[in-house]
C-alpha cells in the first residue's frame, strides 16, 4: 500500500505543477528541434534532385516516393520512413528496445543531448517536489546545474550498464536460447509466449539499473551526499532492502504507460484516416505530454517513497 | 412448453453411424490422397492442417481444383486465402490466359518456414499468421507473387527457372498484386520479434483508381535476382512504351508459343513486332541486355535576366549507352510548362529560350516511363528553392514526434 500511496502523491504533485510539464514539453521539442531543422535541410536537398511533383500533389506521401527516398537517404534522413506515422512512432521504439535493434549511429547524437537534457531537468524536477512547492527560477537554475554533472555521470553509468546486457545478455537469450526453445515446430502463439517471457527476464536487469539510476539521483537530492558513488550505494541498498515496494511502485508507473499507450493504439487503429495528417501529429504531441507527465509522475512517486522509507 | 421427441430406430441410428464413419474415412482418404499427390517437401509440410477443396472457373478457365490445406487456427485468414487465390486467378486468367494446370495445391505453411512464397508446378505454399490484420497485404502478396510464378516459371516442370521467365512472373505478379489488393494493402511492419503487426492507414500501397500498371518500387515480396529485376523494369517500361493492351497481346501470344517456357526476349520482341507491325529491336537489345545502361538527366540548367526577358539555356545528357524517346519537362515561373520528347540518338541535347519568366525546374522523364533509368537523382534539378510540400512538412512534425518518443524511451533506461 505504501508504494500505492507513493504513487498517488506523486500524480497529485504533478497535477500540481503545471509549468513544470510544460518546461518539460518546451525542453524536450527544443532538443528535438535543431535535428527537425537538419531533416528539413536534408530532405529539402533530396528533393532538389528528386522532382517534388511526382507523387507530392495528393494529401499524403506516397509509398513510392517514400521507398525511393530511403533508397538515397543517408544519415539523420535515413530514419525518415514510415514507421513515424502515428502510433507506428511509440511501437517502433519499444520494438527496438526490447529487440536491440541496431539503430543508425547518427541517433547518439540526439539521444546524448535529449540525456544531457534530462540531467538538467532532474536537478529542478526533484528540488521541485522535494520541496512541495515553487521554485523561483534563480532556485531552479541553481538546482539544474548544481547536480548537473553529477546527473550526467550517474545517466553515463546506467547507459554504459544497459550496453552491457545488450551487448552480452540479450544476444544470448534472443539468440541460441530464443532458438533453442522456439524450434521450427513450435506454434507461433508459443513461440510469442516464449518471446514475452524473454522480455521480462531482459527486462529485470534493465529495470533494476534504470531503478538504481532513478534512485541514486533521489539520494543525491534527498541526503545532499557529496558523492556519486555513495548516491548510487545508497540507491542499491534502499532497493535491496525494499524491493517489493520499489517494484510495486515500478509496476504502478508501468501500468500507467500501457494505459495510455493502448489508448494510443485505440485511437490511431481505430479513428483510421480521420486521425491521420495534422490531426494525427496532434495526437501523437499530445501522447508526448502524457509520457512526459508520467515520467514526473515516476520521479516524485520515487522520490516520495524513498523519504517515507529512509527512516 | 412442449417438447418433441425423435424416436429412432436402432437400425436407422447404425446406418447414420456407419454413413458418418464412411463420410469421415473418406474425406481423410483423400486428403491422403491429395498429400501423396504433392512434392515431397510440401506433403511433410501438410501434417497438421486440414483440406478444404474448392472449384474454380472462369471463361478462359473451365475448372480448376482448388485444394487448400489450412491450419485449423487460421479462421477467417483461411476464408481470405481463398478470396486472394480465386481473384489472382481471375485476373492473371485474364490477362494472361489459362492456369497451365487441371489443379492448383495451396499450403498454409507454419509461420517460420523457408518455403512460404515458394512455387512448385502446380502447387504454392503461404503462411498465414497467428496475429493479422487485415490491412497487412504481406501474406496475400507472397501468394499472389507465388501463384503468377505458375503462368510463367512453374509451367516447366524440369526445366530450370530461366531469368527472363522470372522476369516476366516478378511483372505479372507486380500488376496482379496492385490489381487484386487495390485498395486494400497499407503500408505495415511487423514489431516484437516479427510478431506484433501494425499498419499505417494514412499511406495505402495500392491505392484506389491506381490502376494496375505496375509499380515504381518493387514490392519486398518479389524480390528476385538482378536479371530478372532487370527483365521486370524492362517490361514495366515497354508496357509504358507501347500500352498495356499491345503488351498484353504478345505475351498472350508468348505463352501459346511457348506453353512449356523456356523463351527468350527475342521471342517476345517478334511477337510484338508481328502484332504491331513496328521494330522494337533497338528496345530490346539494350533493355534486355544487363550491361547496358539506361541513364538520362539534367547537366546543367541556368536562368538569367536578359532586358525584360530571361535567357534559359539548359543542357540534357544520355549518360549510358541505351536509347529510349524521354519526355522532359521545362517548368516557368509565371506557371508555363514546356513538354518535350527527346527522341534521337545524340548524347546530350542543348536547349536555349528567350522567356518571359525565369525558369524553376527541369526534369526529364517525368512520367515515369523509363523504369530502366539507372540514376534517378539526375533526372531533376530545381533553380529556385521551393517550400518543402505539405504532406513532407507533415512527415517532418511526425519525425520531430518520434524522436521525442525516441528521447524518452532511450532516457528512461538510464
Amino acid at each position: 500500500m505504501l508504494s500505492f500511496k507513493a504513487w498517488i502523491d506523486g500524480l497529485r504533485q504533478v497535477a500540481r505543477a503545471p509549468l513544470l510539464i510544460l518546461l518539460t514539453v518546451i525542453v524536450t521539442v527544443a532538443v528535438a528541434a535543431p535535428f527537425a531543422l537538419v531533416l528539413g535541410g536534408e530532405l529539402r536537398a533530396a528533393l532538389a534532385d528528386q522532382s517534388a511533383s511526382i507523387s507530392l500533389g495528393s494529401s499524403e506521401i506516397d509509398a513510392d516516393w517514400w521507398n525511393e527516398f530511403r533508397s538515397h537517404a543517408g544519415g539523420l534522413a535515413a530514419t525518415f520512413t514510415p514507421t513515424v506515422i502515428g502510433f507506428a512512432a511509440p511501437l517502433d521504439n519499444l520494438s527496438a528496445i526490447a529487440d536491440g535493434t541496431r539503430r543508425p549511429a547518427v541517433l547518439i547524437v540526439p539521444i546524448a543531448a535529449g540525456v544531457l537534457a534530462w540531467a538538467l531537468l532532474w536537478g529542478i524536477v526533484l528540488h521541485r517536489f522535494d520541496r512541495r512547492g515553487g521554485l523561483s527560477i534563480s532556485e531552479a537554475a541553481s538546482a539544474a546545474f548544481t547536480h548537473f554533472p553529477r546527473f550526467v555521470v550517474i545517466s553515463a553509468a546506467a547507459a554504459a550498464a544497459q550496453l552491457l546486457l545488450y551487448l552480452t545478455i540479450h544476444p544470448l537469450l534472443f539468440g541460441a536460447v530464443y532458438r533453442t526453445v522456439a524450434s521450427d515446430v513450435t506454434p507461433e502463439s508459443g513461440a510469442f509466449a516464449y518471446r514475452l517471457l524473454f522480455y521480462a527476464i531482459f527486462g529485470i536487469p534493465v529495470v533494476a539499473i534504470s531503478l538504481t539510476a532513478e534512485y541514486a539521483r533521489v539520494a543525491q537530492v534527498v541526503t545532499q551526499e557529496s558523492g556519486i558513488a555513495a548516491s548510487i550505494g545508497t540507491a542499491l541498498r534502499f532497493i535491496r532492502r525494499h524491493w517489493r515496494t520499489a517494484a510495486a511502485l515500478y509496476l504502478f508507473n508501468t501500468a500507467t504507460f500501457a494505459i495510455v499507450m493502448t489508448g494510443h493504439g485505440v485511437i490511431d487503429s481505430m479513428g483510421g484516416t480521420r486521425v491521420a495528417g495534422w490531426r494525427g501529429v496532434l495526437i501523437g504531441q499530445a501522447f508526448i505530454v502524457a509520457r512526459l507527465a508520467m515520467r514526473l509522475v515516476s520521479g516524485a512517486s520515487s522520490l516520495e517513497l524513498f523519504k517515507k522509507l529512509r527512516g | 412448453m412442449y417438447y418433441t421427441r425423435t424416436v429412432w430406430s436402432r437400425r436407422a441410428q447404425c446406418l447414420v453411424f456407419v454413413a458418418c464413419l464412411m463420410v469421415i474415412a473418406t474425406g481423410w482418404m483423400g486428403t491422403l490422397q491429395a498429400r501423396q499427390d504433392m512434392a515431397p517437401p510440401l506433403s511433410t509440410l501438410t501434417a497438421a492442417l486440414y483440406l478444404r477443396v474448392e472449384r474454380f472457373s472462369s471463361p478462359v478457365d473451365a475448372a480448376i481444383e482448388l485444394r487448400f490445406f489450412l491450419k485449423p487456427s487460421s479462421n477467417g485468414q483461411g476464408e481470405r486465402v481463398v478470396e486472394v487465390t480465386r481473384q489472382s486467378l481471375r485476373t492473371l486468367g485474364d490477362w494472361f490466359g489459362p492456369f497451365p494446370y487441371p489443379r492448383l495445391i495451396v499450403v498454409d505453411a507454419p509461420w517460420n518456414s523457408t518455403l512460404v512464397g515458394a512455387s512448385f508446378p502446380g502447387a504454392v505454399v503461404t503462411s498465414t499468421r497467428w496475429l493479422s490484420l487485415s490491412r497487412d497485404g504481406s501474406v496475400d502478396r507472397a501468394l499472389i507473387a507465388a501463384i503468377a510464378r505458375e503462368y510463367w516459371v512453374d509451367r516447366a516442370s524440369s526445366a530450370d527457372p530461366r531469368a527472363f521467365d522470372e522476369g516476366l512472373a516478378q511483372y505479372a505478379a507486380a500488376r496482379a498484386i496492385d490489381a487484386v489488393l487495390q485498395g486494400r494493402q497499407y503500408w505495415a511492419r511487423r514489431y516484437f520479434g516479427g510478431f506484433v503487426p501494425y499498419a499505417v492507414r494514412s499511406l495505402p500501397l495500392s491505392p484506389p483508381r491506381s490502376g494496375a500498371q505496375g509499380r515504381r518500387v518493387s514490392f519486398d515480396e518479389l524480390r528476385a535476382s538482378g536479371d530478372a529485376v532487370r527483365t521486370s523494369l524492362a517490361l514495366q517500361t515497354l508496357e509504358r512504351y507501347i500500352g498495356w493492351p499491345a503488351l498484353q497481346q504478345g505475351l498472350v501470344a508468348y505463352r501459346a508459343r511457348f506453353p512449356g517456357g523456356g523463351g527468350s526476349p527475342e521471342a517476345l520482341q517478334t511477337i510484338l513486332d508481328e502484332q504491331g507491325g513496328r521494330d522494337l529491336s533497338t528496345f530490346f537489345k539494350a533493355a534486355f541486355t544487363e550491361d547496358t545502361i539506361f541513364d538520362y538527366g539534367v547537366e546543367q540548367a541556368s536562368t538569367m535576366p536578359l532586358a525584360d526577358k530571361h535567357k534559359v539555356t539548359v543542357a540534357l545528357r544520355r549518360y549510358g549507352g541505351g536509347l529510349f524517346p524521354v519526355s522532359y519537362d521545362l517548368r516557368f515561373a509565371d506557371g508555363t510548362i514546356i513538354h518535350e520528347v527527346w527522341r534521337d540518338a545524340m548524347p546530350s541535347i542543348a536547349l536555349e529560350y528567350t522567356a518571359a519568366s525565369p525558369l524553376t525546374s527541369v526534369q526529364v522523364d517525368p512520367d515515369y516511363a523509363l523504369l530502366l533509368d539507372a540514376d534517378r537523382a539526375n533526372n531533376f534539378r530545381a533553380l529556385t528553392p521551393s517550400p518543402l510540400a505539405n504532406p513532407i512538412v507533415r512527415g517532418l512534425a511526425s519525425w520531430m514526434v518520434w524522436l521525442q518518443d525516441l528521447l524518452l524511451t532511450s532516457s528512461a533506461l538510464s
